[in-house]
């Protein structure tokens, strides 16, 4: 115990490198299905009218008909040195373009994800301390009716009121690419409706229990002010259960952007896999895969990280931990 | 469909007279047309706006890639091809304004049209085309007219004879030239212009809009180019191209009016559109046929009976009216329509016949039907699932059962020309590029008929369109007769658009034209 912080860094480390045995891992299996799968990457590189000549002249040109394990070495160093390689379909670099495309998934993520925070927790509080009465019954049951709705009918359904209805924004919401900031709005509230129930019914159910507590109890007793006890008392150790719902829920986000992105046309990371998949093309979807997963273990780190340092108890649990 | 002008039929125009008559034809017409009155002109000005789904991160704009519907849309409008081709698939003039063959067609002159212009003030001269056509004749282009004219051409032989002259020196006859010169990858560019030039630098071409952006997999515009060398076109200011993957999101930005036009949508479409007048559906007419093929080698396909029922076995007019919502029509169990110029006029489509069906059936051996030992696997494609569910209703009750799998984005790698019983999606093509696929590369019905071959040679072998037309009438015969293709109905592409939209012509080169498009 007498260097907590050597055991926590220790810990760090072994979860790090989890973490990239995780995204290797996954680069193993995504790169061995690709390898499997019949498809056929000259489909969608020369259309279906290309003649048996044109797709082997292709292949060639593209590295295509090498061995699977070259190919992953070729594939993996590259991407060890940050080079994601050249799309088979269009032949550009993938690099750039993936980073574009990241940015504006991030946008459209970390938008919802805010926003979603700031819808439900306030309401999350609010219900809490007005459990059981009609406040609460009410918002508790949309919670979990949006929770149960898909977030392609709930889209669609965004498109049906504020395009057709109220004709206030665009279908398409490629325009963000420019810098329309309108075009982000439909993804932003389909994706965020989703996310806030989430998080609205952990934070009220973990509000709940912390107000219960005893020492919560004896704040109370103590004559503190109600807002001194949830805001000092009740917020900090409740925070624990929202980060964690906030960490899960950029998880399903970027799950959810697949379908959002793909309804509104939505220029982000989500699109770009669909239409590699589409197009069939490996290295492209290989790249997005290896990325999203880097994503997924980074957001879990972080919050792992943030849940540590909220919680005083879990750095005392890390440090005396058996090696 | 065929939309020739009565005066100057395809076999008039193979002719140097027959040229310059038409010729003279368009300028009479012209003329005739200015002295009507300005109120015939097209209304000018205005920004078009087309959604369609297939746009691809993976596209760019290399303008010999071509793999979905949005890039020839959006390359056509920027490059022409050196000859036009009409929904007949009979080439007119376009770059090149007349052409002319040797009697023994290996040798083909080109007269390019004087005065066209690129897009940045440079005027076309035959050294572009020979640089274009030897580009896109490159192995590893991989383009379609390469692949059609390598066989014949050797790019050496392309020469240059002035500036606006350009010939072909055949190794062997060939009487499609300009046919396979109005295609889509058949398009010219500057001389010089190298692979790297398209990725890297902006296009230029001569076609009717100029490069403004494109963004691959998400939108695409151009603005009217003001020095276009068809008078007066293009009429709107502006097109803009956007990709919208979803279905319902198209056909809503299309009634909300955040579109004028949207591309390739489904048949259940037409029903959302009734009762919306400022909106209508937008076929293209007999644009594809997605047929049954079946392996002839494959039992119970081997056994001709078994084929015959079920080409007796379909009811075309239910596949027209439940399957394509009214807009198909009868197909002939083959790849050519009723109303292509090629079409034997005499040749009537198969009347629904259950009892004969069933005898036939019965002599091939099977007197309670057959359970067919693999499914029908079908091309993920617009409709195709409402063709196949009808198409099983049908012949279930002739006694031909089978099970529907859908083929996925991998059909083409994974079923076609493997499963023996498939429903795939093919563009409309001319007979001599569709026969020529199905007797080669992609005769997904392992047919062979020495009769057919016979004609076919016949008729690539001749310049007259009326001996062409009396052989490809064979061949037109012996597939609807005798080949594995099971084709009820041929079918339409189809798009929707604001009524106020006019002058689209939907083809098969760069699939929708808006040169002509006015919004009113």
């Amino acid at each position: 115990m007498r260097f907590p912080w050597v055991r926590i860094t220790g810990t760090i480390v072994r979860r790090t490198a989890f973490a990239a045995l995780t995204v290797w891992i996954v680069s193993l299996v995504v790169f061995g299905a690709l390898n499997i799968l019949p498809a056929d990457p000259t489909t969608a590189a020369l259309g279906p009218e290309a003649t048996p000549e044109m797709r082997a002249a292709y292949r060639h040109l593209m590295n295509l008909d090498l061995p699977p394990i070259p190919r992953y070495l070729r594939w993996a160093g590259g991407m060890l040195r940050g080079d994601f390689g050249i799309s088979v379909v269009s032949r550009n670099p993938i690099g750039p373009e993936l980073a574009q495309r990241a940015a504006l998934t991030a946008v459209l993520g970390l938008a919802s994800l805010l926003l979603s925070v700031v819808l439900a927790l306030p309401l999350a509080v609010r219900s809490a301390r007005r459990a059981g009465r009609l406040f609460d019954v009410t918002i508790s049951a949309a919670a979990i009716a949006v929770s149960a709705v898909p977030e392609f009918v709930v889209a669609i359904g965004m498109i049906v009121v504020f395009v057709s209805g109220l004709r206030a924004f665009p279908v398409s919401s490629n325009g963000i690419a420019e810098g329309d900031l309108g075009a982000l709005v439909l993804p932003v509230l389909t994706l965020t409706l989703g996310a806030a129930a989430y998080v609205f019914r952990h934070a009220r159910v973990s509000v709940i229990e912390t107000m219960s507590a005893p020492y919560v109890r004896t704040a109370v007793l103590n004559g503190f002010s109600p807002a001194r006890i949830l805001w000092f008392h009740v917020m900090p150790n409740a925070a624990v259960v929202v980060v964690n719902a906030v960490a899960l829920n950029a998880i399903t986000l970027l799950s959810g952007v697949i379908v959002v992105e793909s309804v509104f046309g939505y220029p982000g990371l989500g699109q770009l896999l669909v239409q590699a998949l589409v197009a069939n093309d490996f290295p492209k979807i290989e790249a997005v895969a290896v990325v999203t997963t880097a994503l997924l273990v980074v957001i879990n780190l972080l919050a792992d990280g943030v849940v540590l340092i909220l919680d005083p108890r879990l750095r005392t649990q890390v440090a005396s931990a058996p090696r | 469909m065929s939309d020739h002008p009565v005066e100057t039929t395809p076999e008039r125009l193979f002719t140097r007279r027959g040229f310059l008559q038409a010729a003279g034809l368009s300028v009479g017409a012209a003329t005739l047309v200015a002295r009507t009155g300005a109120e015939a002109q097209p209304k000018k000005g205005g920004v078009l706006r087309a959604v369609f789904s297939d746009g691809n991160s993976g596209d760019s704009l290399l303008a010999t890639k071509m793999p979905n519907t949005w890039t020839p849309v959006m390359f056509l409008t920027m490059y022409d091809p050196i000859t036009r081709l009409d929904n007949g698939f009979q080439p007119r003039p376009g770059l090149a304004e007349s052409w002319e063959s040797s009697n023994d067609a290996k040798t083909w002159t080109f007269r390019l049209r004087k005065g066209v212009k690129f897009h940045d003030g440079t005027p076309m001269t035959a050294k572009d085309v020979a640089h274009s056509l030897k580009f896109v004749m490159r192995k590893e282009a991989a383009t379609y007219t390469g692949s059609l004219l390598r066989p014949y051409l050797n790019p050496d032989k392309i020469r240059v004879m002035d500036s606006s002259t350009l010939r072909l020196e055949l190794e062997k006859k060939f009487v499609f030239v300009a046919n396979v010169l109005g295609l889509r990858y058949s398009i010219v560019f500057k001389e010089g212009t190298t692979h790297n030039d398209f990725l890297t630098k902006k296009p230029v071409g001569t076609g009717p809009f100029v490069f403004k952006s494109f963004t691959a997999g998400q939108s695409f515009s151009a603005t009217r180019n003001p020095d276009y060398w068809d008078e007066g076109k293009p009429y709107v200011d502006e097109i803009r191209m956007v990709n919208i993957p979803e279905e319902a999101s198209k056909l809503q930005a299309l009634q909300a009016n955040q579109a004028d036009l949207v591309a390739y949508t489904d048949f259940a479409l037409t029903a959302q559109l009734k009762g919306d007048s400022a909106h209508e559906p937008f076929p293209f007419k007999e644009a594809a046929w997605n047929g049954l093929c079946c392996n002839l080698t494959a039992e119970p396909f081997n056994k001709p009976q078994v084929i015959k029922a079920m080409k007796l076995g379909v009811d075309r007019q239910q596949f027209i009216d439940t399957a394509f919502a009214g807009l198909a029509t009868m197909g002939f169990d083959g790849p050519v329509p009723g109303s292509d110029p090629y079409f034997p006029t005499d040749l009537k489509p198969v009347t629904r016949d259950v009892a004969a069906a069933k005898s036939l059936l019965k002599e091939a051996g099977y007197p309670n039907g057959v359970d067919l030992p693999f499914d029908l696997v079908t091309v993920a494609s617009l409709g195709v699932n409402n063709i196949a569910q009808v198409a099983k209703e049908q012949l279930a009750e002739i006694g031909i059962r089978f099970k529907i799998r859908q083929g996925g984005p991998t059909f083409w790698d994974t079923a076609y020309l493997k499963e023996p019983f498939i429903l795939p999606d093919w563009n409309r093509r001319h007979p001599f590029e569709i026969y020529g696929l199905l007797t080669s590369t992609e005769n997904m019905s392992k047919f062979k008929s020495a009769e057919l071959e016979a004609a076919l040679a016949a008729a690539a072998a001749t310049t007259s369109f009326n001996e062409q037309k009396a052989q490809y009438a064979k061949v037109i015969r012996i597939t609807a007769e005798q080949d594995g293709y099971v084709v009820p109905a041929f079918s339409p592409r189809l798009h929707a658009k604001s009524t106020k939209l006019q002058g689209v012509r939907p083809n098969f080169v760069s699939f929708l034209d808006f040169s002509g498009a006015t919004l009113g």
